[in-house]
């Protein structure tokens, strides 16, 4: 009676009819408990964990990828900052070498005769002898015999001498002497260098009036150190009471092992300081 | 060229003394590391090959001190006679020997420093601060004695190694191939 075609033409409007009723009927409510509800509540732990960790590696990710920003930044950083203190400290080296210059430069300005700036470079290889080397020779006029001072008081004086180089033996070695008098009472001594950084006043006649805290100043009459120079303070007088001479020990005013930077007087002799401490 | 590694190595320790040691406060009880390479050649070389080495390390030695000229040949002339006499009754190679040798070639130098003082008149070296220094050089080389020996051979080996490789084998090559450099 119809033909296939027909049949199937109406067989699809049909189910299209039925499908459109259907879907008005069911969009008329909204399904909170039931087959619904329970695919919801099976399924939505898988999607809760499957999204929390998605959540997770995203953050891992993320701040993976911040940490390796922020490490790069880290070593940057910590090398401005290296620089930073590298910078401070040859600012605060250059205003320490500044002050000590300006302290030289004033100590020169005492003085009549020429002085010569010098670094020094080197120490005496032991412990048994007290030798500095300055990086200034005969090319700078040094000679031997020279005397070598810093504004707290005589070093010592140049012994060798090579062209641009200076070898000074420093007033504590045992090998060292200086005609000294004791500023207070102006009595006369032969000081000599101790091993342990200190010196030791010899030929003080018991008679003179000798005290602790006394200074002690150069005389001049060595013909090497310009008189006046302050040497140091006696720390400890003593001797027998039959004796002619003190024995007397006397604490420089120079720390000599932090000696940098000195000067040496290029025409010793009688001369006078007129303006030094 | 061995002369010559042992001069510039001496080179070296003085300006490492002179200029290194003086700048690291902790190192400042340290005791006369020259010596402690004549303890070394003293023990592993031949003494044609050490007393030229001893002579001109006591001449730069004697020139940068304060001491009284030739202290320095007498006290590292001293240490090698007496390291090569110790050699004569112990081994060489003797840890014990090993361990106490430098510091007693430290005791060594300082008896020759304080005899020629005392020769020279000056007998304040004999205070406490003498004991202390000696004291504390003597802990330096036992600390350090046998590490620095080690060290002086592990270098010079490396050296002789660097010769054989690089001197040695051309030379070879140069007879080899009948070269006139090789000769």
């Amino acid at each position: 009676m119809f033909s296939k075609k027909t049949v199937m033409i109406i067989g699809v409007f049909f189910l299209i009819v039925a499908n459109i009723l259907i879907l008005s009927v069911i969009s008329q409510r909204y399904p909170t408990s039931g087959p619904g509800g329970f695919t919801i509540s099976v399924l939505a732990p898988f999607q809760e964990a499957i999204a929390t960790t998605s959540r997770s590696v995203k953050g891992v990710w993320r701040h993976y990828f911040n940490l390796v920003l922020v490490s790069e930044e880290n070593d940057q950083l910590k090398k401005q900052l290296a620089r930073a203190e590298e910078l401070k400290n040859e600012w605060i080296e250059a205003r320490l070498a500044n002050d000590r210059l300006r302290r030289l430069m004033d100590i020169g300005k005492g003085f009549a005769q020429e002085l010569v700036y010098a670094e020094v470079i080197g120490r005496d290889p032991t412990a048994w002898f007290k030798t500095v080397m300055i990086d200034k020779g005969t090319r700078d006029n040094v000679a031997i015999g020279m005397p070598v001072i810093v504004p707290e008081g005589v070093v010592g004086q140049i012994v060798d001498v090579s062209g641009r180089y200076a070898k000074v033996l420093l007033m504590v070695d045992q090998n060292s002497a200086v005609d000294v008098l004791i500023q207070r009472t102006r009595a006369r001594g032969l000081l000599k260098g101790e091993f342990a950084d200190q010196c030791r006043l010899e030929f003080v006649l018991r008679k003179e009036d000798v005290q602790v805290a006394d200074v002690i100043i150069t005389s001049g009459l060595d013909n090497v150190f310009p008189k006046g120079l302050r040497i140091g303070e006696i720390k400890e007088v003593s001797g027998e009471a039959t004796e002619m001479f003190y024995t007397i020990t006397v604490t420089p005013d120079v720390d000599f092992e932090k000696l940098e930077e000195v000067l040496v007087v290029l025409s010793p002799g009688k001369v006078t300081v007129e303006n030094v401490q | 060229m061995t002369y010559i590694f042992h001069i510039a190595l001496c080179l070296a320790l003085v300006i490492f003394q002179t200029a290194v040691k003086p700048q690291v406060p902790f190192l400042g009880g340290l005791y006369d590391v020259l010596a402690a390479y004549i303890i070394y050649l003293g023990l592993y070389h031949p003494v044609r090959e050490v007393l030229p080495i001893i002579f001109i390390s006591s001449v730069v030695m004697d020139s940068i001190s304060g001491s009284p000229p030739g202290l320095f040949l007498t006290a590292y002339v001293w240490l090698f006679l007496l390291t090569r006499w110790t050699t004569r009754i112990i081994h060489r190679d003797n840890l014990v020997l090993r361990f106490f040798i430098v510091a007693v070639g430290v005791l060594v130098q300082t008896g020759v420093y304080i005899g020629t003082t005392l020769l020279l008149g000056n007998a304040t070296l004999f205070a406490a601060p003498t004991l202390g220094v000696v004291l504390t050089q003597s802990f330096w080389a036992l600390g350090t004695g046998m590490i620095l020996l080690t060290l002086f051979r592990q270098v010079h080996r490396i050296w002789e190694r660097f010769l054989n490789t690089y001197f040695v084998r051309e030379s070879a090559q140069g007879r080899g191939s009948g070269s006139p450099e090789g000769f």
